[in-house]
């Protein structure tokens, strides 16, 4: 919210600089800052009358004008189409500084020397107005500085507002809050004495108020004014407005804005010409439709709350008046409209027609249910003055009372839950300060009454609130608390996360943070079919809509966006949630841990496929680190087949028969979909099944008391023989071989075609007695004979 | 040759053998051994005598030549040492090393800059001996919302831009905030609890990414005070910002505290003088905190009568913007390698 210095100043005597009243106003709970500050931005502008209007010598398009600035009469060169002999004028004199950094120096335009400039409203900063000179009123003197005639010398703040504060949304709450903290009074503004009160509901003749739905308007005010001369405002109240970000509109509309941003309550003018029969505060009929005066037509649910006349709706209740009912040029008698509409149910309005106004803004807020009269009498005043507004009659219909609740503060809560030496006469004093009547009772609790303006003062803990805010939250000592204690059995997955991120860390990878939303093109792409994706509602991008299943679609488009920027060698991994429909209406989500590396190989270039056990390594790895287990990796029946891998390069990661993910290679034309050109391996596991399949930590063995011995041996097989299964029945052809590891793998011409050879070192070991050499042979001979005769395989000459 | 004095000649060779120079290379130690103990050598052929020694001879001839046979072996062994002592020396000290050649061992990657700063963060908390919890990313309106006291239709609402979700009964929580109730019904009181995670919001520009990171800490116990969450947060930026920096609390509205307050830490880049990354204020504004509103802990099942706690959330993402330097928050998400790969 916009809030000026000079009109806070009408309201209370505070005495504080600029930048102190920001800083008391922040350390309340006001968040506020200086955005301009004109003190001293006017000088040597001042009022001047505009003797003569001439013809400049050497150009069509500016003139030439003596202006009487109250000394000797000055050239000026003008080149606005409006200036005229007679008008009253802003006149920026030689040395004066605008606020737009314009600094005014004797100088020539066209060949004639100019004493300065005659200023548009752009030029003095009140508006965007540049098309012609400012005119200003005939009543002021030539040579008058023009800041204190205007009150151009304003200071500027942005209060930024928690949704809990809607008292402080106008001047008067502002008002408030720097009289608690300050101890000043608030001041009753001097134009308030001559507001003639309207007769206590004294009516209006020809015209009824009926409230049918006191839920959503507890209280309706209309006060009659008749005979208004719509015309522009006066300079001020436009220049305030303005700078409070509101257009000013004429002389009607623009009493009520003002009264609105003073008291923080909206406030309505109807044409009383349009209202037919009585007013009527009912809910909409389901379809009824209305236009609003911006000229937009809304369809509106049942009961949504209106203000209508016997015929019509005249104004969506709390957000916006009717096309069919507002102040026209040639209006002259209005109803003017004060009212408390109730908070939940105007943003409900609001909200289903997604129409937010200054109005339903703050009634949303909760507005003072008190303070109706007090903007009522504000903006009727100002139709009087300065529309020639005769003010009439008056209804006050205040079918439900709004009445805050005492509430009781217990002795010493305050300062037991703040943590501060706090004495009743504190507690008293601080709550007064903020407007709450309070008693002090024999128990020694406080019963407080907030004021009417405070919805948001419920509870004994608002109470403490309201003492910690003007006690000042500097003054709470620091102190440490003695926390509670927890065995490490709660901890558990945030952990394995960081532990298998490091794993991956140190095996090369990179870690990417992709989003959980996906292009669904992206899953229909690689053929993902495992559980339904969750579909988002409202999305930040069209095409991202819904929520990942995996990460593997995430990482192909990292991956595809680094290779278009160049990189060559590639490896990414990430952790995070994928998520799945889960039957019905509930959603399901997993941690899961998924890698993707590219690199080292052609597509098709290489039969061995080394990106794919480097990766099965390193699965392997962390795996056996993170859950202290050895991983198997079983193929996948067909219907488990990833399909954006290649068929015979994907395989399970499981530990002890439990599936816990899959690794494979991607298919090249799921890559090319991504723009990928080469090959991709990934894996892809359930954190929450890793974790669940953590073993329990070790129980030491003792070391082997005899030496093993270790033995070569190379294998002829055929090239399709599988090394797992060979491995498989070299460790089954004898108790004691504890080790088997292939080498080395050759498939060239020296072993001849179709075959390849395997090699292998063993390592047996006994634990009973050293071995022999015999012992090892013995071992070799078996292995050879069960390698012959379920491989074919024939040891390497 | 027999008819020498056997004795006489093995004295004259243990007299030559004891005067022996040291060899000074393999040449000339080869040389010596082929002299002495070769087949031919001076003491075989001693050797072979021995047999022609008179009997009463023989034991001291015997003695002269084990002598002869330990002072050329000594000074053999000796010599071999020596040389190839010298020879290991010399080579060391002449050969070409090229120790500039790049390490060949794979490379590390790197840990994403916002994971980095959570769990710098984290291990903070649990230091001081907060449990780590860690809630669903999809949640119901009555966690996100309703139950830390946010009422239907209320304005806060506003506050968090939500992302629904179609045919579910759920939404991308806003904030980490729902931990505090989900942690309070699965442990109950008292607790101490930080919890990291992934938060959402329907909001894109420079400084908000629609997705980012939170952490929420709290603790319920009897007899917790502001004055704690103040002593607790002031702790942590001294750890994090060093022994110098400050903190600052302003009234502040979150529904689910009371009294809440955003808290400021004094700005780290220029030492609170006023820079442009502070806005000349000196401060900083890290996070909201406050004490847990009655409300909460009775929708938690916790009696507000008997417990009270603070409780405190910050954005990973200022932190790790303000920690390394960076100025648009999309680049975390990016995952550009020339980005990541400074990390
Ligand atoms: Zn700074």
């Amino acid at each position: 919210m916009r809030l000026s210095l000079l009109w806070l100043n009408e309201w209370i005597d505070h005495g504080l600089a600029p930048d102190k009243l920001a800083e008391k106003l922040t350390s309340l709970g006001l968040e506020t800052k200086i955005t301009e500050d004109r003190r001293g931005a006017f000088n040597n502008v001042v009022v001047g009358k505009v003797l003569s209007v001439g013809p400049h010598p050497n150009a069509d398009a500016i003139r030439l004008t003596t202006v009487n600035a109250g000394a000797e009469p000055l050239t000026i060169v003008c080149g606005a189409p409006n200036v005229a002999a007679g008008q009253t004028v802003a006149v920026a004199l030689v040395g004066a500084s605008l606020p737009n950094g314009m600094k005014m120096e004797k100088r020539k335009i066209r060949g004639v020397e100019s004493s300065g400039m005659i200023c548009s409203e752009a030029e003095l900063g009140i508006s965007a107005e540049s098309s012609g000179i400012m005119v200003l009123d005939d009543a002021f003197d030539a040579g008058a500085a023009l800041s204190s005639l205007l009150e151009l010398e304003d200071v500027m703040f942005e209060v930024d507002l928690t949704p809990n504060r809607g008292d402080c949304l106008g001047v008067v709450g502002v008002a408030r809050e720097v009289a608690a903290i300050t101890g000043a009074k608030p001041k009753v503004p001097p134009l308030l004495f001559r507001v003639p009160s309207p007769a206590p509901a004294s009516g209006i003749s020809g015209l009824g108020v009926e409230v049918k739905d006191a839920e959503a308007c507890p209280r309706y005010t209309a006060l009659e004014i008749s005979g208004v001369r719509v015309a522009p405002s006066p300079f001020k109240i436009r220049r305030r407005l303005l700078a409070c970000g509101i257009r000013p509109i004429n002389n009607v509309v623009d009493a009520t804005n003002y009264a609105m941003l003073e008291t923080g309550n909206p406030l309505h003018a109807f044409d009383r010409r349009f209202i037919k029969g009585s007013i009527v505060v009912r809910g909409a009929r389901a379809g009824e439709e209305f236009t609003t005066l911006d000229g937009k037509t809304f369809r509106l649910e049942a009961g949504m709350p209106l203000i209508a006349d016997s015929e019509k709706g005249l104004a969506l209740a709390g957000v916006m008046g009717g096309l069919n009912s507002g102040v026209l040029p040639d209006t002259t008698d209005i109803i003017l409209e004060a009212a408390y509409f109730d908070p939940v149910i105007t943003r409900r309005t609001s909200k289903k027609l997604g129409l937010g106004t200054e109005s339903s803004y703050r009634f949303e807020r909760g507005v003072d249910p008190e303070g109706v009269k007090l903007a009522s009498m504000i903006a009727a005043r100002m139709m009087t003055e300065n529309a020639g507004g005769k003010q009439g009659g008056f209804v006050d219909a205040y079918p439900k009372k709004i009445q805050p609740p005492p509430i009781k503060l217990r002795s010493g809560k305050a300062g037991k839950i703040l943590g501060v030496e706090l004495n009743p006469g504190r507690e008293l004093d601080y709550l007064t300060l903020l407007g709450f009547k309070c008693d002090y009772g024999a128990d020694g609790v406080i019963t407080a009454t907030a004021p009417s303006h405070r919805h948001d003062i419920k509870g004994e803990i608002d109470l403490i609130e309201e003492i910690a805010r003007l006690h000042g939250f500097e003054n709470i000592p620091e102190t440490l608390p003695r926390l509670p204690q927890h065995d490490s059995s709660r901890e558990g997955r945030y952990a394995k996360r960081r532990e298998v991120n490091r794993l991956l860390v140190a095996s090369g990878f990179f870690e990417a943070v992709n989003y959980s939303f996906i292009n669904p093109d992206w899953r229909r792409n690689l053929g993902l079919v495992a559980g339904e994706p969750v579909q988002m509602e409202n999305r930040i991008n069209a095409e991202l809509s819904e929520l990942r299943t995996s990460l593997v679609p995430g990482l192909l488009k990292t991956l595809s966006f680094n290779l278009r920027q160049g990189e060559e060698k590639l490896s990414l991994f990430e952790t995070g949630s994928v998520f799945r429909m889960a039957g019905g209406d509930s959603a399901e989500e997993f941690m899961t841990a998924g890698m993707m590396t590219c690199g080292d190989e052609e597509i098709f270039s290489s039969k061995l496929g080394r990106d794919f056990h480097r990766l099965k390594g390193v699965v392997a790895n962390v795996v056996r680190a993170a859950a202290r287990v050895e991983p198997e990796f079983p193929f996948l029946p067909g219907d488990a087949k990833k399909k954006f891998l290649y068929g015979h390069r994907q395989v399970g990661i499981s530990v002890r028969g439990t599936q816990i993910g899959y690794m494979g290679q991607v298919h090249p034309l799921s890559a090319d979909y991504f723009d990928v050109h080469l090959g991709v391996v990934c894996f892809e596991l359930s954190l929450d099944a890793l974790l669940a399949s953590v073993g329990k930590a070790p129980k030491a063995r003792p070391i082997p008391r005899f030496p093993g011995i270790k033995r070569d041996v190379a294998l002829v097989v055929s090239e399709h023989s599988e090394a797992g299964g060979i491995i498989e029945t070299m460790l089954g052809a004898d108790a004691r071989i504890r080790q088997c590891r292939l080498f080395d793998l050759y498939n060239g011409p020296q072993v001849g075609a179709g075959l390849k050879s395997l090699a292998f070192r063993l390592f047996f070991m006994d634990a009973e007695r050293t071995m022999t050499d015999k012992d090892g042979d013995d071992i070799i001979a078996s292995i050879l004979k069960l390698a012959k005769e379920k491989h074919g395989a024939v040891l390497r000459g | 040759m027999a008819a020498e004095n056997p004795v006489e000649r093995l004295l004259s060779l243990k007299g030559e053998v004891s005067s022996l120079p040291f060899p000074a290379d393999e040449k000339e130690l080869d040389a010596l051994r082929v002299k002495y103990l070769g087949k031919k050598g001076a003491v075989s052929v001693v050797s072979q005598e021995m047999r022609h020694v008179p009997a009463a001879q023989k034991p001291e001839a015997g003695r002269l030549l084990q002598e002869i046979r330990t002072a050329v072996e000594g000074l053999v062994e000796r010599a071999e040492t020596e040389i190839k002592r010298n020879r290991v020396l010399r080579e060391i000290e002449n050969e070409f090393f090229d120790a500039t050649l790049p390490g060949t061992a794979p490379e590390f990657g790197s840990a994403h800059p916002i994971s980095a700063v959570m769990d710098e963060i984290v291990d903070i908390f649990s230091g001081m001996g907060f449990q780590v919890e860690e809630g669903p990313e999809t949640e119901s309106d009555l966690y996100n919302f309703e139950k830390l006291n946010f009422p239907p239709e209320h304005p806060a609402r506003d506050m968090q831009d939500t992302f629904r979700l179609t045919g579910v009964d759920k939404i991308l929580r806003t904030h980490t905030s729902p931990v505090q109730i989900r942690a309070m019904e699965k442990y109950g009181a008292p607790l101490a609890v930080i919890a990291p995670g992934k938060v959402y919001r329907c909001d894109a520009d420079v400084t908000h990414s629609p997705m980012f990171h939170q952490i929420e800490g709290f603790v319920i116990d009897k007899d917790i005070t502001m004055g704690d969450l103040k002593g607790t947060l002031q702790a942590f930026v001294r750890r994090f910002y060093g022994q110098d920096a400050k903190i600052r609390f302003r009234p502040s509205f979150f529904p689910f505290v009371e009294p809440g307050a955003e808290v400021d830490v004094s700005c780290v880049l220029c030492g609170a003088k006023g820079c442009r990354v502070c806005k000349n204020s000196g401060w900083l504004e890290i996070l909201g905190a406050g004490m847990v509103h009655p409300n909460v802990l009775s929708a938690a099942g916790v009696d507000p009568n008997a417990w009270g706690g603070f409780a405190f959330g910050l954005g990973i993402e200022r932190l790790a913007m303000l920690k390394y330097g960076v100025d648009d928050i999309r680049l975390f998400f990016e995952n550009d390698m020339r980005f990541l790969r400074q990390f």
